[in-house]
């Protein structure tokens, strides 16, 4: 008997499987115990979930600390109850700092895609291999780099400044406009990604002098934008 | 089909703090734009309506209570110096669930690439559950919440934005940056754990 797979049974449990597909599961379940089981628990941890409470109890305080927060943020709450257009006029940053907070944001990115050449290149014979290596040119690409270098030993090179720029940024972030920190965070979101294919290729084939340079291409990619973000959120 | 409302549609229906005056939500209009205007009386206001639901959001997601209580705090902060975004185009709980649940993912990723560089969506270590998230209310809604806080992060947050926030396969695999295959494998995984974890 061939059993539907999981995805199809998960969406026919959870009533999103189109019509043609969802009859075919149905004949199925007629049949196998063991699918129908799987189908039904799926509805009831789903039952079940729907009726987890939906709110907490904060501890009393926690408003306090909120709104001491607040008024040591860079946007303490008026004195008394503003017009719309007077608290926004309050609220603005000066003109200068928009544009330039958003040029800056911009120049990391294009820093970013002019520095890095993404190819993608088959790693080997295997085609189960679980990822596909990344071949990167960048800047940052030395001659020197030793092919024995292990993922471990790049991160335990880079790891330390990464953290220490990531914990000041994570104090500082709410002086960036929130434009600059969108741009940031999606830069960060694709050069870790990139961190996390190299180190796969590297798992892969250690001996792969491309994916050795490109692990070490994103850690110096990662440290220049964090030390950019940084920057800007210092200067604000 | 489908489940018919999602929790984020639920949600508009607030459980009363008998202490507090809470707005419904066409009530809510006014106090976020009395809010958007520098006016922290109204933002309590918005506060006591839905620091419960905030709180709930972030204990799911967190690995301990004390962590998800720093979340909550954050997402409020957050929500404040961020409500001059927030548009009207859709319930404010909506917007304010989204700002929490994209603050704790935030957290999770930045705490995660301290901990450990080269984890998949998931293979954290299980956290022992410690103190429950509501007095009372004894059986499954007990065991559940209990079982959850034994799955891996990965898994954990997965099933919490799919099964119990509602959120789609599509969004959550753009929320965490991974495929949405990941995320369906993650999802079947916490199920087939819950499983193991509610049944012994």
């Amino acid at each position: 008997m061939t059993h539907p797979n999981a995805d199809q049974l998960a969406a026919f449990a959870e009533g999103i499987l189109g019509d043609e597909a969802r009859a075919g599961v149905a004949g199925h379940l007629e049949g196998c115990p063991e699918c129908r089981e799987e189908v039904r628990w799926i509805r009831e941890l789903r039952a079940r979930a729907s009726e987890l409470p939906g709110e907490a109890v904060p501890a009393p305080d926690q408003w306090s600390r909120i709104e001491a927060r607040i008024r040591a943020s860079a946007r303490p709450p008026s004195g008394e109850v503003v017009s719309i257009e007077a608290a926004r006029r309050r609220r603005a940053r000066p003109e200068w700092f928009r544009p330039l907070a958003l040029a800056a944001a911009a120049v990391v990115l294009v820093a970013l895609s002019s520095a890095i050449t993404l190819t993608l290149a088959r790693s080997g014979a295997d085609p189960s291999a679980p990822g596909v290596p990344v071949a990167v040119d960048s800047p940052a690409d030395r001659g020197d780099v030793t092919f024995a270098y292990a993922a471990e030993a790049l991160e335990g090179a880079y790891g330390p400044a990464i953290r220490e720029l990531e914990e000041a940024l994570l104090r500082d972030r709410d002086r960036l406009a929130p434009e600059t920190v969108e741009i940031l965070e999606e830069n960060l979101r694709i050069i870790d990604q990139a961190i996390r294919d190299a180190t796969e290729a590297l798992a892969a084939d250690p001996a792969n002098p491309r994916a050795t340079r490109t692990l070490n291409g994103m850690y110096e990619t990662k440290v220049q934008v964090l030390q950019q973000a940084a920057s800007l959120a210092r200067g604000a | 089909m489908g489940r018919g409302d999602t929790r984020r549609e639920r949600s508009r229906r607030v459980r009363v703090n008998a202490t507090a005056t809470v707005p419904e939500d066409r009530d809510s209009v006014e106090w976020v734009e009395r809010a958007r205007g520098g006016d922290l009386a109204a933002f309590e206001t918005l506060y006591r309506a839905h620091a419960g639901r905030v709180l709930a959001v972030c204990l799911r997601m967190a690995d301990d209570p004390e962590t998800a209580e720093e979340w909550a705090q954050d997402a409020w902060v957050r929500a404040w110096e961020r409500l001059e975004s927030f548009r009207g185009d859709s319930a404010f709980t909506t917007w304010l669930h989204r700002l929490t649940v994209n603050l704790a993912l935030d957290r999770r990723r930045s705490d995660g690439r301290w901990r450990k560089r080269f984890e998949s969506v998931g293979d954290l270590e299980p956290v022992a559950a410690r103190r429950p998230v509501t007095d009372g209310s004894p059986g499954d809604r007990m065991d559940l919440e209990r079982a959850l806080r034994t799955l891996p992060a990965g898994a954990r947050t997965v099933f919490v934005l799919y099964d119990v926030e509602g959120y789609k396969h599509q969004e959550i695999a753009e929320r965490l940056g991974v495929a949405e295959g990941t995320v369906k494998a993650q999802l079947h995984r916490a199920r087939k754990l819950l499983r193991e974890a509610l049944n012994r």
